[in-house]
């Protein structure tokens, strides 16, 4: 066979494959045009849309040809984002929705809009799939589980506010030590002026009680600044424990105003690739 | 005089009655005037008259007052002027130093007592707790309001009694009182006071770290209220209680730090940020938790205890 005949043999297929080609770009080229964001979708992910939205197999020999536009996903995730953001803030209000730095393809999800809201997930724009915190949705489900009232670092920080009354009373009380140091001091010098007096051996005794007790005072003085640097860190961990807990509290309050409860919440954001497609059907 | 001569003892004595007679003069003044400005030069002459001038003539009796019963007439004078609701003057029995009462705050006196400056000037003291209001220098034409003790003050059991319109009558008196000042050029400084005034209300320290507004969040939803990041041009955080929002605001200044200030935003121009401690418990504890750092900044170097 002849380079020539070779050649005659493979170019309908080839033709064909490149005939695939224009025509996926032409169709994805139209959607874009006349705004036909189910279709882009489809496009982008053919058989995705077909198991999971319309319950049908796709053609095994129908090829993704995504790699294609692999340098213009970015674009092509910038003109999704508008529509799905609109959706995700529309139909989970409570959620709010900020853009990964230099990634236009991927939106961080914070529950609610409070200070320092925590990031429950990560929704990438051209799967229309979310990534989500296993921590913070076992946590929710935990404190739902709670009586009223109660919280998950309650023993925690029921603990820490004990330490730290008693650290602030150890501190309030070194103005009594200080006094208390200054009388022992006024009382050893008067000994030791009256060190000839009649009294001598029970001067003796009574100096060297007022001794020991000075060295006592004296070694608990000394302890202020440690007492004073472990109440600063008891104090920052009990805000710590209070804040974790203060995010919980308002975080359940929200999903439970919207659902029955946390696992339906974390359903309904698995499904958002269901929701969002059906809706634009 | 040295020796018993009757000339001279006359002309002093003229010299101590004319002394005296100038007193009555001044002291009648004082009781006439409507005029704020007349009254502030007589107060002032008041003041520094000197009754040891006189050589012979002594006044030692239960009428001659301390200099803050007449800072006290005079200001009540001032009050009665710049507000509806009256002001009284009351001596209390067996004192000296006459108290003031707004008829706005039935359960609370006030008086005045000198400030231990080497400047002079006169502190306005809530009674019952010993809590400043303001300091008022008359020499030197300064009116200050003490933030941090009047936000102690409007958390007491007489303030809080009397509800919200007494505060507000009251701000309103001393912002009245403080806008006649400005007339003759005092210097006034009522920070968060008036009720137009409650944007850019700055903190006495500027960067605020990341655990004191942790604290409020924290303090805030324990009373249900949510502390929200701020959107928009401006960094900050925000409590929308009810139709008034109560922001706190990062300005960059320009030596690389920031400047953090209150603003309360109520389309009303009713509510201040001592409205906000009076009615927000939670507030005032965040407020009095970091007060060196979130306190109003005033004139803190006259404040002193």
């Amino acid at each position: 066979m002849t380079i020539q005949d070779t050649q005659t043999i493979l170019q309908p297929e080839l033709v064909n494959q490149l005939e695939r080609k224009i025509s996926y770009l032409r169709d994805l080229q139209s959607a874009i045009k006349n705004n036909q964001i189910s279709q882009v979708y489809q496009l982008l992910d053919p058989h995705k849309l077909n198991d999971n939205v319309k319950k049908i197999s796709s053609e095994v020999s129908m090829v993704q040809l995504e790699y294609l536009i692999a340098d213009i996903k970015k674009d092509i995730a910038a003109f999704l984002a508008p529509e799905l953001i609109n959706y995700v803030v529309t139909n989970f209000n409570f959620l709010t929705l900020a853009p990964v730095a230099e990634d236009a393809t991927n939106y961080n999800v914070y529950l609610g809009d409070w200070w320092d809201h925590r990031q429950v997930g990560t929704l990438n724009v051209l799967s229309v799939m979310m990534t989500s915190d296993d921590t913070i949705f076992s946590e929710l489900i935990e404190t739902a589980k709670l009586p009223e009232g109660k919280t998950i670092n309650a023993t925690k920080i029921q603990e820490l506010r004990e330490v730290i009354t008693g650290l602030e009373s150890f501190l309030a009380d070194n103005t009594k030590r200080s006094l208390e140091l200054q009388v022992i001091e006024d009382q050893l010098s008067e000994i030791s002026a009256n060190k000839s007096g009649l009294f001598g051996r029970s001067d003796k005794v009574t100096r060297e009680a007022l001794e020991k007790k000075q060295e006592l005072l004296i070694a608990t003085q000394k302890r202020v600044p440690e007492v004073e640097e472990k109440l600063s860190k008891q104090q920052e961990d009990l805000l710590t424990f209070e804040k974790e807990d203060a995010l919980r509290q308002l975080e359940l309050q929200a999903i439970l105003a919207h659902y029955v409860d946390v696992p339906e919440f974390s359903a309904a954001l698995q499904n958002i690739y269901v929701s969002y497609m059906t809706k634009l059907d | 005089m040295d020796k018993f001569e009757t000339k001279l003892y006359s002309n002093q004595l003229k010299a101590d009655l004319d002394l005296f007679n100038r007193w009555q003069v001044l002291i009648d003044a004082l009781s006439t005037t409507d005029n704020m400005p007349e009254l502030l030069a007589i107060l002032q002459k008041i003041l520094a008259f000197d009754s040891h001038q006189s050589k012979m003539v002594r006044i030692d009796n239960e009428y001659w007052f301390p200099t803050t019963h007449w800072v006290t007439i005079a200001f009540a004078k001032l009050s009665e002027q710049a507000s509806l609701s009256s002001t009284k003057v009351v001596l209390p029995n067996a004192q000296k130093v006459a108290e003031l009462h707004f008829a706005e705050w039935p359960n609370a006196a006030f008086r005045f007592m000198q400030a231990p400056l080497a400047a002079g000037g006169y502190y306005l003291v809530e009674t019952a707790q010993n809590l400043r209001v303001l300091y008022w220098d008359i020499m030197h034409k300064r009116f200050y309001l003490d933030t941090n003790q009047f936000a102690k003050l409007v958390q007491t059991q007489a303030v809080q009694l009397a509800g919200l319109d007494a505060l507000a009558t009251f701000q309103k008196r001393l912002t009245a009182i403080a806008s006649q000042f400005i007339e003759v050029a005092y210097d006034i400084m009522l920070p968060g006071l008036d009720a137009q005034k409650q944007v850019g209300l700055e903190m006495i320290q500027k960067d605020l770290s990341t655990n004191i507004l942790d604290s409020l969040f924290v303090l805030a939803a324990k009373q249900q209220f949510i502390l929200k990041r701020m959107t928009g041009e401006k960094n900050g955080a925000i409590i929308t209680i009810g139709e008034v929002s109560l922001k706190l605001t990062q300005h960059d200044i320009n030596d690389g730090h920031e400047q953090w200030t209150y603003d309360i935003i109520d389309d009303n121009k009713i509510v201040t940020i001592y409205t906000l401690f009076q009615q927000l418990p939670f507030f005032y504890q965040w407020y009095s938790d970091h007060l060196t750092v979130v306190g109003l900044k005033d004139k803190r170097e006259v404040f002193v205890d």
